[in-house]
């Protein structure tokens, strides 16, 4: 390529990078304005909708940084939803002084998890997530004292005094969504996100430059178990409860298919795009009776093989990989 | 580090492997020294890459003893390596797709560098200014393999000689007192491995275990003080360039004739 051509192609990859940037503040600005044209039942639904965005970036993490899939994100998810709510049982405190508690628990657990099962890989590591998220419901419903058993929590206390719980419920999960992505945009650029990306295409090139292996599974695992936590979080305080029914295997099956349609993606619009899967999918086809499970795997490959079948830079902007 | 303790050799003593009943290396015993550019030779599957995995950590030799001046080192993992300062290159290459050339290049400065996990997820000033000092080296590495240009590329858009010079460049970033080059002339074309040996010449330092693996006899030849041949996973001899190339056997299990 001559000088010149590459800096023809520089100049309009900037000004293609420059459009993107205009339409996702456009996009962003018009869900910050949504609520004063929107009705009630939509700001609740998106609210729940960026909750589940932000869990389902977690399992995102864990394919792009550790290249693995959990079916486990359900159990750090839940983590972080019971202690906002046994926080505010027990305590008398709000989202606000729970939430990087929250973060914390979740990150713990997924260290707990991560150390016994960091020399599994593929589907072992699956395998063992699901024997996680199986036996959560139970582990809840054996300390009906502290869980609330079958009838779960509630969680009722306002976050920020003053502005009504409909806003509440919305804004919050969209800052806390904003806010997860802007912490993992910034830390694509760390040495730890290199030190990761490099032992997950090649494990003897990494070792060889001093990065070892049992690190990069605790990290990722901590790190992608505190996102769901956060995303759990935003889940019980944008519900108003939490319940063992709430974080079934199911869920963390759901957290994956919404990761799978995101294309992995660690972008606000990508997340968002699988968070509306999960979220409004099963609203739009509640009319439809037994057909619902067919309707909705139908939708999942329609949305996959659509998706895959954009151009290659769209798909990489989706992704979030693009440079 | 002082001059006395940067000079010692890499010191392999009566070294074997095996992978069940096939043995790869047997009864290796040589110095590599700080100061010379050393090549190891051989036919395919003689042992070459085996041997620089040992030297590593990344495989467990069943015997011997590998020392780098009075340091014993087979207890000591690939990452323990690293810190000591064992650096090195693949015969396949090993970058990040998703990682940019300098990017890919600053991992060699990892074991070195302090920045941690809030300094990951945060701007705070002194991880900015270790990521940035790191990007200032690492272009330095990449210039002195003549890579500058491509240092905000993918290595999904360059040649296979580019991303082998990459490599080196990330092998160099964090200044090794023990550099393995693992046919690091593959894929290259003429001008480049040209580029390569002047490169390679640079890097000898009084400091530096260099020690080359090459299948490019001419390059070999022309840069290195001291060769080593394996054959079979056995060393068949050793010497400068002019004695490796008299030595019958090495000719006749390597090198070939001249009317061959």
């Amino acid at each position: 390529m001559t000088a010149a051509a590459g800096a023809a192609a520089a100049e309009a990859a900037g000004a293609g990078r420059r459009g993107w940037r205009w339409l996702g503040a456009a996009g962003l600005l018009a869900l910050f304005v949504l609520p004063l044209v929107a009705g009630g039942y939509w700001t609740f639904t998106l609210g729940l909708c960026f909750a589940n965005a932000i869990a389902i970036l977690s399992v995102s993490f864990l394919v792009r940084y550790g290249g693995e899939v959990s079916i486990a994100n359900g159990v750090f998810a839940a983590a972080g939803a019971y202690t906002v709510a046994i926080v505010e049982k027990f305590f008398g405190l709000s989202l606000l002084a729970s939430l990087p508690l929250a973060a914390v628990v979740g990150a713990l657990l997924g260290l707990a998890f991560a150390y016994p099962s960091r020399n599994l890989s593929g589907i072992y590591l699956s395998v063992a997530t699901i024997a996680l998220a199986l036996a959560l419901p139970e582990v809840l419903l054996h300390f009906p004292r502290v869980t609330g058993g079958f009838e779960g929590l509630y969680v009722k206390l306002d976050a920020v005094p003053g502005l009504s719980k409909g806003l509440q419920r919305y804004y919050l999960p969209l800052l806390g969504l904003v806010a997860v992505v802007a912490l993992l945009s910034q830390f694509r650029r760390s040495r730890q996100a290199m030190a990761l990306l490099l032992i997950r295409t090649s494990a003897h090139a990494a070792e060889s430059f001093g990065v070892r292996r049992s690190w990069a599974r605790l990290s990722c695992m901590a790190l992608g178990a505190a996102i769901a936590a956060i995303g759990g979080a935003l889940l019980a305080f944008s519900s108003s409860t939490v319940s063992p029914n709430s974080f079934t295997l199911w869920t963390s099956i759901f957290l994956l298919v919404g990761s799978v349609v995101s294309l992995y993606s660690l972008t606000v619009l990508g997340s968002f795009v699988g968070g509306a899967f999960l979220t409004l999918m099963p609203l739009l086809l509640a009319g439809a009776g037994d057909w619902v499970p067919i309707l909705y795997g139908a939708a999942l490959l329609a949305v996959v093989l659509g998706v895959n079948a954009l151009p290659e830079g769209w798909r990489a902007r989706l992704e979030g990989r693009a440079q | 580090m002082s001059a006395a303790m940067a000079a010692e050799p890499l010191v392999v003593e009566q070294l074997a492997l095996a992978f069940g009943g096939v043995r790869v290396l047997q009864d290796i015993a040589l110095e590599l020294r700080a100061g010379e550019i050393t090549g190891l030779i051989g036919p395919n599957g003689a042992g070459k890459t085996s041997f620089f995995n040992c030297l590593t950590g990344l495989y467990a030799p069943q015997q011997g003893r590998i020392r780098l001046g009075g340091l014993q080192l087979e207890r000591v993992p690939p990452a323990g390596r690293a810190a000591l300062g064992f650096s090195r290159s693949f015969q396949h290459v090993a970058l990040c797709p998703e990682l940019s050339v300098v990017e890919n290049v600053m991992i060699g400065l990892d074991r070195q560098s302090r920045a941690g996990w809030l300094d990951a997820f945060l701007p705070l000033p002194r991880g900015r200014a270790e990521r940035a000092a790191n990007r200032e080296r690492a272009l330095a590495a990449l210039s002195r393999v003549g890579l500058a240009e491509v240092a905000d590329r993918s290595p999904t858009e360059l040649p296979p000689g580019v991303l082998r010079l990459t490599e080196i460049a990330r092998a160099i970033v964090g200044a090794p007192r023990v550099l393995l080059l693992d046919e690091p002339a593959a894929g290259l074309n003429s001008v480049e491995t040209r580029d390569l040996a002047d490169a390679l010449k640079r890097l000898r330092a009084p400091e530096l275990v260099l020690v080359v693996v090459e299948h490019d006899m001419d390059l070999i030849m022309e840069v290195c003080d001291t060769i080593h041949v394996l054959n079979v996973g056995r060393l068949l001899a050793s010497g400068t360039p002019a004695a490796v190339r008299a030595n019958p056997e090495v000719v006749r299990v390597y090198l070939g004739d001249d009317d061959d």
